[in-house]
């Protein structure tokens, strides 16, 4: 796709000259995405014609306006650590949305925000705990957009046994639809406030999202309030020591717990009770090797530490989890502690001896997920082979029968690197728990790239088959809906109503949809 | 005689009335919606028959008014607004399809009611999340379909709760299931697979089973839902918190939310409290004035491992708690005894409906905003009772935190005797004219019956053509329930 310089003056005119460039050197940085290779067979995406930078919700709508006037398509781009965010076979307009930064309101009673697209979590979170609230995290770590996580994408994270997945966190919600057109969702709509997202009637959101956002490919959402949850701890969060290695120290009354189980059952028992106690304010699982990967600055230290391990002990580990127990007094962080050990001893768990920079570390993983990122040190890059949200029963069989009929050969070809029987997972709410297990791969090596294409394409061939889930994420992680038309025979077809759903809300389609749904035509 | 025969051929024809032999209370109710006889009521007993009466009514343009609770009927969202439609009368569907205590949830067809659903969950260690003393037979499916309130914020995580996934006959004539139920596989091999039917969102991209909430029957029937529930309580301990200022108990219930303490948890006036546990008028009226205007109902619950201990710090916890805002958590309060009000609430009504015992008749007026501007908007309902010469004594008023606190839904119950017309029509006045006023101060009315709709949709046109848009992908001939919200 290229840009007339009739289109380009218009955008121009909309963002003023100083927030739009055709420069190469600027439009190359939205080149660059991992796993893009392994979607689309290019280390780098297709350069884009240009990038605008829009200021505030009228600029983004006079972009999308010009888009559809122009035909061209546009995608929204937040911090752009998603791959939806920037992969493509074809180029599209980049929206950065980078101008639009501010935290406009916290209401410290009614426990809300709200936030433009480029408010960080962090960001929200630093000053939430100002006023003993919080936001819920994301597992890709803080530096990801609120509003991405919770309204474009999926949204899931180490605190969403507390806060709930972030996909259920957003209340009024402003939003450009794909042809230009304002919408504002819930009590929004009728001036009444941010603190609803549904009504009147149906609720829009339902279009907004489901398990997962439309990933750019449904217009873009301006302004969002996101409903916070309570926070215990202090009103600031202190790192010692120097990156990427920093140190904390864990509040009085938060417990952090590294819990080794005996088995899968052990494991899901034990983690479906803590849930339904309703003590835990974080929680993922995750073998030890994540906790060590926590405290090590490089891939030869982790190395280092791990290696004379006997392999039993790998075995043992497999199942873990850690978990964060806050209170809001002494007699509740008595209560839960007393509570803790009763549900160790109950489902004989192992509670993982850490000393203090790990369980620091381990902290701030569960408040803010920020450790997820060393995944990329591993090999260079990663893919999950598969994520799914339901059950926790469900979670645990996925992960072995992934293990066993999937992984097991891909490991033994030695081209990528699974964690066998030990995948990344967190509890939703309390109702239901995400699982997720990644592939490392050498993007370097076309060998390994293909490998990780295999494997996926493995997954959504019998995730299906055997009722446990639809492959890449629900079909929202498929380009070309390659898991969708997998398990189109096992499933209600779901596809025809999403197509009309972009047909109608997207008349031109101009909407970036690589990551969202091929509009019928 | 057509219509009778046609939808005869579906459900037999003892399960089909029409003409004369329909029941009154399917053409009018206790709202102020103009009665409008349906030309038939058609009772279907399964999924197959449902889908089977939609495709009759695409293929004839009759349309249909989904119903799944016993009368008396309150909103007007079941009365056809046009002649010719068919009432789909869902109260057979009865059946509790499953009860899965490791997931806590149930899946129940929508002629399950709270009353027959609490001894199936009792049985295994759960009880429902349970709206404000429900109607004996109001239906626990069109309860959340339609975003009641349950009087249990904690469990109230955000607006789809406690629905998951539905079945649900579009409009159109498909079936589909909503969230992780749509598939793989059918609910059996799910079911094997470990799966629980319990993530209400999806599939995929969109949301479902949000947007058939809040529809009003607009969208399609639906035929089972996945519902949340909680444990069981081993213990329990209830207190009501009294005060003469509704602001005081505002900031307590803040406090407690924040904390995360306790379960069930809302704000009702003297003469709702009064209402909801006592039978006889005189007896209403009596409790009502010996109350103090304002009542705060909060329990805990003893579950999990150490239900004792759990009851002893939260109990503790709320007693300091409510010793800094000077209240008390009492036992019994003006006559009201806190473990009968515990009784009463974790059940629905008895005969009559506590709403019809005062005067015997009720009208409601219901829209969500924070706990903060509550007291204001009460202060506004009894100016508009005054000008509109309604004796506000006679108003019921419910404060239930929903999304943890996030906002709250506010419930003024206008009761009133059914004989005495003149003062219906202040009712209805005050209904329609105090509705602009309210919204105008930001009232959501977020489920808009009958005239609200004016007030929710009016003044934004994008929202109406977002959900006929919505509509016409479900619905596309129409049929279901026209003349309801902006449809
Ligand atoms: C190491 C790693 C781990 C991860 N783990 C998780 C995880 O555990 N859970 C999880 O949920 N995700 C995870 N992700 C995925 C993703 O990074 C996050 O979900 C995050 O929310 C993306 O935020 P962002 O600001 O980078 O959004 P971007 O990458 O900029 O955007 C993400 C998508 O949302 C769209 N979008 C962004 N803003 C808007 C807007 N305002 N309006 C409309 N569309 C918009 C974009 O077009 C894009 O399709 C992970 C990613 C990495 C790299």
């Amino acid at each position: 796709m290229t840009l007339s310089s009739e289109a380009y003056r218009a955008l121009e005119d909309v963002v003023g000259p100083e927030n739009i460039s055709e420069e190469p050197a600027i439009l190359d940085g939205y080149c660059f995405i991992w796993a893009n290779e392994v979607h689309f067979g290019d280390k780098f995406s297709a350069r884009p014609p240009a990038v605008v930078l829009p200021g505030n919700t009228k600029e983004v709508q006079g972009i999308v306006k010009v888009c559809n006037r122009f035909n061209i398509k546009y995608r929204a781009h937040a911090s752009g650590w998603e791959v939806p965010a920037i992969s493509a076979k074809e180029p599209f307009l980049p929206v950065d949305l980078r101008r639009m930064n501010r935290i406009l309101e916290i209401d410290r009673k009614n426990k809300f925000a709200v936030v433009e697209p480029y408010v960080s979590v962090q960001f929200l979170l630093t000053e939430t705990i100002k006023q003993g609230l919080r936001p819920a995290s994301v597992g890709c770590g803080p530096s990801a957009s609120i509003i991405a996580s919770s309204t474009s994408h999926f949204g899931c994270g180490t605190s969403n046994v507390s806060t709930d997945y972030g996909g259920r966190t957003p209340l009024g919600i402003e939003w450009v639809l794909p042809d230009g057109n304002i919408l504002r969702v819930g009590s929004l709509g009728t001036d009444s406030g941010w603190f609803s997202g549904d009504g009147p009637g149906p609720s829009l959101r339902g279009i907004m999202r489901g398990l997962s956002g439309p990933n750019g490919g449904l217009g873009i959402i301006t302004r969002t309030a996101v409903k916070l949850t309570p926070w215990y701890g202090p009103a600031s969060i202190k790192a010692r020591g120097k990156p990427n290695l920093y140190d904390y120290d864990v509040p009085e009354n938060l417990r952090v717990y590294q819990l080794i189980f005996q088995s899968r059952e052990h494991m899901t028992d034990s983690l479906m009770s803590i849930v339904e106690e309703g003590i835990a304010h974080g929680l993922q699982r995750c073998g030890v090797a994540v906790s060590v990967m926590l405290v090590t600055e490089s891939n030869d230290e982790f190395w280092d530490t791990v290696k004379d391990s006997p392999p039993e002990m790998a075995e043992m580990y497999k199942f873990a989890a850690s978990f964060m127990v806050d209170a809001a007094s002494p007699g509740e962080l008595k209560y839960r502690e007393q509570l803790v050990e009763k549900l160790l001893d109950k489902y004989e768990v192992m509670s993982f001896p850490m000393d203090d920079k790990m369980m620091g570390a381990l902290f701030y993983n569960l408040v803010t997920g920020q450790g997820t990122q060393r995944i990329f040190r591993v090999s260079g890059s990663f893919l999950s082979a598969v994520g799914a949200q339901e059950a926790w029963d469900t979670m645990g069989h996925i992960s072995r029968r992934c293990a066993e009929e999937i992984w097991a050969k891909y490991e033994a070809a030695g081209k990528i690197g699974l964690a066998g029987e030990s995948p990344w997972g967190t509890a939703l709410g309390d109702w239901g728990s995400h699982v997720e297990s990644v592939c490392v791969y050498d993007q370097l090596d076309p060998e390994s790239v293909q490998a990780t294409r295999d494997v996926i394409a493995e997954v959504d061939e019998l995730l299906p088959k055997w009722s446990l889930g639809m492959g890449s994420f629900e079909g929202c992680l498929s380009p070309a809906e390659a898991a969708q038309k997998k398990a189109a025979p096992y499933c209600l077809d779901f596809m025809s109503y999403e197509k009309k759903v972009k047909k109608l809300f997207d008349p031109n389609l101009v909407s970036e949809s690589t990551w969202y749904v091929t509009p019928d035509k | 005689m057509v219509v009778k025969n046609g939808l005869s051929n579906i459900v037999g024809t003892e399960n089909v009335i029409d003409g004369n032999d329909v029941p009154g209370h399917y053409s009018g109710d206790m709202s102020f919606a103009a009665s409008v006889r349906p030309q038939a009521v058609v009772k279907p007993n399964t999924m197959e028959q449902v889908q089977a009466i939609v495709k009759w009514a695409n293929e004839t343009s009759t349309n249909l008014i989904p119903l799944s609770s016993g009368p008396p009927h309150f909103r007007g969202d079941t009365i056809p607004a046009h002649e010719g439609a068919v009432v789909v009368d869902l109260t057979r569907m009865k059946k509790i399809i499953r009860v899965d205590r490791r997931n806590r949830v149930c899946m129940v067809e929508p002629g399950v009611t709270f009353g027959e659903l609490i001894p199936a969950l009792e049985k295994e260690g759960l009880a429902p999340l349970i709206t404000l003393v429900p109607r004996s037979h109001k239906s626990v499916i069109t309860s959340f379909l339609e975003r009641e309130p349950f009087t249990i914020p904690r469990f109230h995580w955000e607006a789809q709760d406690p629905l998951y996934c539905v079945e649900v006959i579009y409009g159109s004539g498909d079936m589909f299931r909503t969230g992780s139920a749509f598939g793989p596989g059918t609910l059996e091999e799910q079911w094997a697979a470990g799966r629980a039917q319990v993530r209400g969102m999806g599939p995929s991209q969109v949301d479902f089973t949000r947007l058939l909430q809040g529809a009003q029957g607009t969208m399609g029937i639906v035929t089972w839902a996945s519902i949340k529930c909680r444990p069981l309580p081993k213990i329990k301990e209830t207190y009501l918190v009294t005060s003469d200022k509704l602001e005081t108990l505002i900031d307590f219930a803040y406090k407690i939310l924040w904390k995360k303490l306790g379960e069930e948890l809302f704000i009702v006036n003297s003469l709702t409290l009064s209402a909801i546990l006592n039978q006889d008028s005189n007896k209403i009226a009596e409790m009502a004035g010996s109350l103090p205007p304002w009542i705060l109902v909060y329990s805990i619950d003893g579950s999990g491992l150490m239900p004792q201990e759990k009851v002893d710090y939260q109990k503790a916890d709320s007693l300091e708690l409510a010793q800094s805002f000077g209240l008390e958590l009492k036992r019994v309060a003006g006559g009201a005894s806190a473990d009968d009000v515990q009784k009463i609430i974790s059940r629905p009504s008895t005969e009559p409906y506590w709403k019809l015992r005062y005067r015997g008749a009720c009208h409601d007026m219901l829209f969500l905003t924070t706990m903060d501007k509550t007291p204001g908007f009460i202060k506004k309902m009894h100016e508009l009772a005054g000008d509109g010469n309604y004796p506000a004594d006679d108003m019921g008023i419910y404060i239930q935190p929903m999304s943890q606190g996030t906002n709250c839904h506010i419930e003024f119950n206008l009761m009133i005797d059914p004989e005495n017309k003149g003062l219906a029509e202040k009712v209805s006045r005050i209904d329609s004219e105090g509705c602009e006023t309210l919204a105008h101060m930001g009232a959501f009315f977020s489920r808009p019956y009958g005239p609200w709709a004016k007030f929710a949709f009016g003044p934004d046109a994008q929202t109406v053509i977002a959900l006929r848009k919505v509509k016409s992908i479900f619905d596309p001939n129409g049929i279901m329930n026209p003349g309801k919200l902006c449809f």
